[in-house]
């Protein structure tokens, strides 16, 4: 403190030379039009660079968070979609709700893989739900903590998936190999059927654990004996497994009742 | 004392007033604008605080800008070379470094005439540029230095004839 004191004693002459230099300069900045305009304009030049270059950043940032708000918005959206189609059949409803969620954890190069998703039973996820996106199937859900689950994934040696020709509705069912994540095996399907490389393969929804109508691949090879009942048929994933980071949970809602009714047959 | 204040209130009056009331209304070739009320801050006795000296400087051009709605810049200005008042003087006078006491003011016949247009012309040079730059307050240094020279030298060659002037007047 004293040695404040005797700072400013020493140099009063100088600290009151610059304080009354800037109540000058204040006040021509405030009380004349020119030189406000002048100093807004100029300050706003630099800082406007400034907030633009910070702004970016921002957005780069906040990019996270809007994609989720974007997958959220999708799954109502899809949510709504099914509603509307609810008049056509009882089939079309049987999947309903869309739980957002982002894959945190993704293999492909194992045998089997698994995927682990930002969402558990505290957001409604359930084990046995299908985990989807709108360029394929992804997997069922097998395992579910409070807020995470794991998902077994379509490329594992025990995931068998229900398929159907896109064109003429026969079924198959879509099993993976474990050599390329990008290619398939179909089976089942009947040597009659006609078939070109390039047709579209999607879900076919007997399971109730994917929705219908879900693109999966299309045909890359065909590769059927002579002779045989089935098809031995190759397809190319529509969705890279690789770059999966959005991915759909789907809860059919009425895939208890129907469950029910199958387990009375047997 | 009393006598010194009494002068230099009645100076501050006249030398405002001129400015003010003439010379602000001048404008030579379009752009020089003899600026004299500097004058006060000139002849202050060589003693007077600097504290002093500097608030008396902001006083002065805030006068001036009150009449020509300019706030601040002329107090800019003034509060600047109020500042460099001392340094230039003792570069010129290294006398008074020693000297206390005295009510002595910078008098052109005293000094001689080259240390007086040394004097006068850097202060009124170091005033209008100050001024002229915050006038414009962009960096058209062209216009700024033409205007700075134009008025400076219509400023100084004012000055020492009103500083030959008054001293004429007062030693008699």
């Amino acid at each position: 403190m004293r040695n404040l004191l005797q700072f400013i004693s020493k140099n009063h002459v100088l600290l009151l030379f610059i304080l009354l230099e800037l109540c000058a300069f204040l006040m021509i900045v405030q009380n004349n039009h020119f030189q406000r305009a002048a100093f807004i304009n100029s300050t706003n030049g630099v800082t406007a660079n400034i907030f633009q270059t910070l702004s970016n950043w921002k957005n780069y940032f906040s990019l996270k968070s809007a994609n989720e708000q974007l997958a959220l918005e999708n799954a109502k959206l899809q949510t709504l979609l099914s509603y509307k189609e609810e008049n056509d059949t009882i089939a079309s409803i049987l999947a309903k709700r869309y739980i957002p969620a982002m894959v945190i954890n993704n293999s492909i190069a194992k045998r089997n893989n698994y995927l682990t998703l930002d969402k558990g039973f505290k957001h409604g996820v359930e084990k046995g739900m299908g985990v989807v996106t709108p360029n394929g199937v992804v997997g069922i859900i097998k395992e579910v903590s409070e807020h995470f689950s794991s998902v077994l994934s379509v490329l594992h040696g025990k995931s068998k998936t229900s398929v159907v020709l896109q064109h003429s509705h026969y079924f198959g069912s879509l099993e993976w190999k474990g050599e390329n994540y990008q290619t398939a095996a179909v089976n089942d399907i009947p040597s009659h059927v006609e078939l070109n490389i390039g047709d579209t393969i999607i879900s076919s929804g007997y399971s109730f654990i994917y929705p219908a109508d879900i693109p999966i691949g299309t045909i890359s090879k065909i590769n059927t004996k002579p002779h045989k009942n089935f098809h031995q048929i190759d397809i190319q994933f529509l969705e890279d497994f690789k770059q999966l980071k959005y991915v759909y949970i789907t809860e059919g809602v009425l895939s208890n009742e129907v469950k029910e009714l199958e387990n009375k047959n047997e | 004392m009393n006598n010194v204040i009494l002068k230099h209130i009645i100076r501050f009056v006249v030398l405002i007033t001129i400015q003010v009331l003439v010379l602000n209304n001048v404008l030579f070739m379009g752009y020089i604008n003899p600026y004299i009320y500097i004058l006060l801050l000139l002849l202050l006795p060589f003693d007077t605080p600097r504290w002093l000296i500097l608030i008396l400087a902001f006083c002065l051009g805030i006068s001036v800008d009150a009449f020509q709605n300019t706030m601040g810049l002329h107090a800019f200005s003034c509060i600047l070379i109020a500042y460099c008042r001392r340094p230039i003087l003792h570069f010129l006078l290294p006398q008074l470094k020693n000297k206390k006491q005295s009510y002595l003011e910078f008098s052109l016949q005293e000094f001689g005439f080259q240390r007086a247009l040394i004097y006068t012309g850097s202060l009124v040079f170091i005033h209008h540029f100050s001024l002229f730059i915050l006038e414009s307050f962009q960096l058209e240094l062209f216009s700024i230095v033409l205007r700075t020279l134009g008025s400076s030298i219509v400023s100084i060659t004012l000055l020492i004839i009103i500083q030959y002037l008054l001293f004429k007047d007062s030693k008699r």
